[in-house]
């Protein structure tokens, strides 16, 4: 009886101290340790700005930060990045706040070199913020701002901003840290003035067609290639009606204008190759294209050089390298390889083509392949083959008013940052039809209509806009992995899946979409919780028009309200109710949902939607759909 | 005033009372089945002690209430309400009230606390998000943030108790003492939030008062200390609830059910006794 007293005694004095000692205790005493960089889940940077950082020995300033109410260790490039993101209330409310910061120790031989960049290895030594001294407003740069550099003493500081000028700062004078200004709505707002520069480009490419005439092929030269070399510089070489058996090199800056006139090669090697700058070409068709895709003699070079081997130099109907504003115009190219190669030639113009490729894609190739060339690809069309458009490195593409017909992927961007791919229309890929890898920056994909195209939209990187599109009776919508990027005004029509989320760190803005008819309107495939609305702007989901509460459409019972009326009765039980009661308090730390805490009670895009709803219908009655033929622009 | 020995052992009678009533172990384990439910269905074991305590809040404000009423609105009906035997106990009324209540409690918190304590041990033994890629942190979360809940739920419980103990007393049938349990319930999980509502829609509570008001309303003193001491610790967000003003709020509702409970003894005892006098003169 005494040991039962002993016990109970004991027992109590546990509790109580237990409980007491709840309250008395701090949660907050263990301090997130920093890891090693690699192991955050890292952001900020294109991969190919990652590249050349890392092949001349630059150094950004990293940042990690561990959040109250999120799993992983996340990884900033850039210190302006890092405090922009801490206090940042999207990153607040999905994240919680910022637990520890930790900044990487500059190595101590920094320096600034000859470009003007950070120099130095990262040391991956790491600080808590609050005691690491900043140097800002310094001569140095890190890609797309002016570099924060961070110290571990005020000594070490001062003669890094003897050198380099700058002031001291510490963590908490944070804001004065440069961060790039960048989001998905910054990039729609370029849209207008990169449209305009693009009909620049197109009109000075444009003037090359109204030089005088020179050379008549047929009557002054025999063949093409001789035409072109007797040609003055600066003038047209006509090409009257008819078949021309042969390749040509146009090493000159001239013209041709062709009518009803077609090239055939001799199945060896590129057709037509431009080799100097401002040639036309126009009114060809252009046949008898090699089969290479892969040419042995092609010597890699630089970070980027297996990629360009690969694809940048097939075989194609019209090759140009090395020369900026040609223009290639009303041009027909059936290929079984490249339809156009493009090397190393800003201002380019690819207007009015029609290029078609191999009936299965693993027999072709790209309809238009870019390399470090800054091009407009407009009003073409593109059948069959790999890809219709496939750029590497060609920062600021304009891909508009296309139309792309079949193949594995429509556009297919690589290392390929500020492009523009806005008004084509998409359909039939085996694989996707809008995809974007390699985490560029600020693409911008907008007014594209995609039907049947497997995928839909696959995004990649950074700062993007991807609005006002149509994605119809594909297998998957639009992919929202481009983090920090406005998804707005898309309309998503029996589709399998609307959306799919995977991005691990979902610091985007989803909002005004119409997401309408989906087998599955949104498939999760990792990362926390997201929140789909901002300030009260959610958008409309089929199934959920009256619902007048936050919505998940990711949810076992809100997930199937579009299909069955009888999950509205379901939905409305206490159960349910109070499994949806708070969720949105630590999103971060719940997997895979997404809330949208204010859906729309009406479409956000009514003309849109009724497109979208007629080319579905049109699709269930045929199995098929044409793309409409009116365009966006010009 | 009160007698230790004899405090014991009305405890311990209560506290047997409760072990042999197998309808409240069923209490108990229905409980942890919704509970489990809740979180399991939520993800919220997997995401941690503070997702748990946000999900398990709403729930168990309904619930607690409800425990403490099955629990407390038959303590002074049936054996205790036997008027002569009320009244030949050799007992004072503080002692009969204080022994009921604190064995009525342990049995109380052994209901809820078990359940919650299990969830903990489950939201511990369940990996949170993982991942081989990516370094792992826990964020702001913490087994003493749910231990502070499970506290918090216990000591709700108890005010819920203390005054469904006054109900029972001021009844004479088990039937009336469950009416007005019931009417305890609705008072204690609505009532005071609707008088908080009505308060500001009037004016008679301004939105600087509202922090303290909320301490008079149990079950938002409760939810406030949950907020503010649980949540707001992970979210670092403050001011949900004023932390002293919610504990007096709760504390002022049980010694109020204790007292009129202890009135209600009293003047039971002396209309027991009163007939028995009459009787004697005749």
């Amino acid at each position: 009886m005494k040991s039962v007293r002993v016990i109970a005694a004991i027992s109590v004095t546990v509790v109580v101290l237990v409980s007491a000692g709840a309250f008395v205790v701090s949660p907050n005493s263990s301090t997130q340790e920093a890891v090693d960089f690699e192991d955050t889940v890292s952001i900020g940077l294109t991969l190919e700005e990652r590249q050349t950082i890392e092949a001349h020995g630059r150094l950004v300033p990293r940042v990690q930060v561990a959040y109250s109410q999120y799993p992983f260790v996340v990884g900033y490039r850039g210190i302006g990045q890092a405090a922009e993101a801490v206090d940042d209330p999207l990153v607040r409310q999905q994240f919680g706040y910022a637990q520890s910061v930790h900044v990487e120790v500059a190595p101590t031989d920094v320096d600034v070199d000859s470009d003007g960049y950070l120099h130095g290895e990262p040391t991956n030594e790491w600080i808590p913020a609050d005691e690491a001294v900043f140097v800002t407003d310094t001569d140095a740069r890190t890609p797309g701002v002016e570099a924060t550099v961070a110290f571990e003493s005020r000594t070490a500081a001062g003669t890094f901003a003897e050198r380099h000028g700058g002031r001291l700062l510490e963590w908490d004078d944070r804001t004065a840290f440069e961060a790039r200004e960048a989001d998905g709505a910054v990039a729609n707002d370029r849209v207008d003035a990169q449209h305009a520069e693009a009909d620049e480009r197109v009109a000075t490419a444009f003037e090359s067609l109204d030089r005088p005439e020179s050379v008549v092929v047929g009557e002054d030269a025999e063949t093409i290639q001789d035409a072109v070399e007797t040609a003055d510089p600066n003038s047209t070489i006509r090409l009257p009606p008819g078949v021309y058996e042969e390749s040509v090199t146009i090493d000159r800056p001239v013209s041709i204008r062709g009518e009803n006139a077609t090239v055939v090669g001799d199945g060896n090697g590129s057709v037509v190759t431009v080799t100097a700058s401002d040639v036309a070409i126009e009114g060809v068709s252009i046949s008898g294209v090699g089969e290479v895709s892969r040419p042995d003699d092609v010597t890699p070079e630089g970070w980027d050089g297996h990629t360009e081997a690969a694809y940048g130099h097939a075989d194609a109907g019209i090759t140009i390298a090395d020369s900026d504003r040609v223009l290639v115009t009303d041009v027909e190219i059936d290929t079984p390889t490249s339809g156009i190669a493009i090397r190393d030639s800003n201002g380019t113009v690819v207007d009015d083509v029609v290029v078609r490729g191999a009936d299965t894609w693993e027999d072709g190739f790209m309809g238009v392949v870019t390399v470090r060339s800054r091009i407009v690809v407009q009003q073409s069309t593109f059948v069959d083959g790999r890809d219709g458009v496939y750029t590497l490195r060609s920062h600021g593409a304009v891909i508009r008013d296309n139309r792309f017909d079949g193949g594995r992927f429509g556009t297919h961007l690589m290392y390929t940052s500020d492009a523009l791919i806005d008004g084509n229309c998409i359909h039939g890929q085996t694989a996707a039809g809008i995809v974007i890898m390699t985490s560029p920056s600020r693409t911008v994909i907008r007014e594209n209509v995609l039907v049947d195209a497997s995928q839909g939209i696959l995004t990649s990187g950074s700062d993007s806009y991807i609005g006002g599109n149509v994605v119809v009776a594909s297998q998957h919508g639009i992919s929202t992995n481009a983090r920090n990027s406005l998804y707005s005004d898309n309309v998503l029509v029996g589709n399998e899946v609307g959306f799919v989320a995977a991005s691990v760190v979902p610091t985007s803005r989803v909002v005004n979409n119409d997401v309408i008819d989906n087998d599955e309107h949104v498939l999760i495939r990792s990362g926390p919780l997201r929140v789909w609305s901002h300030d009260g702007e959610g958008n409309y989901w089929s199934g959920a028009a009256d619902l007048k509460r936050e919505f998940t459409p990711t949810g076992p019972v809100d997930g199937i309200l579009h299909r069955t009326t009888a999950a509205t009765t379901l939905a409305a039980s206490p159960a349910a109710r109070s499994l949806r009661q708070l969720r949105t308090e630590t999103p971060g730390m719940r997997s895979e949902s997404v809330v949208d805490a204010s859906p729309r009670a009406t479409p956000a895009n009514d003309s849109r939607v009724e497109f979208g709803s007629e080319l579905r219908d049109e699709y269930d009655r045929n199995g098929a759909v044409e793309c409409p033929t009116e365009s966006h622009h010009q | 005033m009160i007698d230790r020995t004899a405090l014991r052992a009305v405890a311990l009678r209560e506290i047997r009372t409760v072990l042999r009533t197998r309808a409240y172990l069923l209490l108990a384990i229905g409980l942890a089945v919704v509970l489990f439910g809740i979180v399991d269905r939520s993800d919220a074991v997997a995401a941690g002690y503070v997702p748990s305590t946000v999900d398990l809040l709403l729930p168990m404000e309904l619930l607690v209430p409800l425990v403490a009423v099955a629990i407390g609105y038959r303590a002074f009906t049936g054996d205790n309400d036997d008027s002569s035997v009320l009244s030949t106990y050799p007992i004072s009324t503080p002692t009969l009230v204080t022994g009921v209540f604190v064995g009525r409690l342990v049995g109380l918190a052994a209901i809820l606390a078990l359940p919650l304590v299990a969830v903990l041990v489950s939201v511990a033994w369940t990996p949170t998000v993982g991942s081989t890629v990516f370094a792992t942190t826990d964020g702001v979360d913490s087994p003493i943030l749910f231990v502070r809940f499970i506290v918090l739920t216990v000591f709700f419980g108890a005010v819920v108790l203390a005054m469904t103990l006054a109900v029972s007393v001021l009844t004479q049938s088990s039937k009336a003492a469950l009416a007005l349990g019931i009417g305890v319930f609705v008072a204690v999980v609505a009532g005071g939030d609707l008088l908080l509502i009505g308060g500001l829609a009037t004016g008679s509570i301004d939105d600087g008062m509202l922090r303290w008001a909320i301490g008079v309303s149990p079950n938002s003193a409760y939810r406030g200390l949950v907020y503010e001491l649980v949540i707001g610790v992970a979210t670092a967000e403050q001011g949900y609830a004023d932390v002293g003003t919610s504990v007096i709020g709760l504390g002022l509702w049980s010694l109020l059910g204790l007292l009129v409970t202890a009135l209600g003894i009293k003047s039971k005892r002396r209309a027991a006794i009163a007939p028995s006098i009459k009787r004697h003169v005749r």
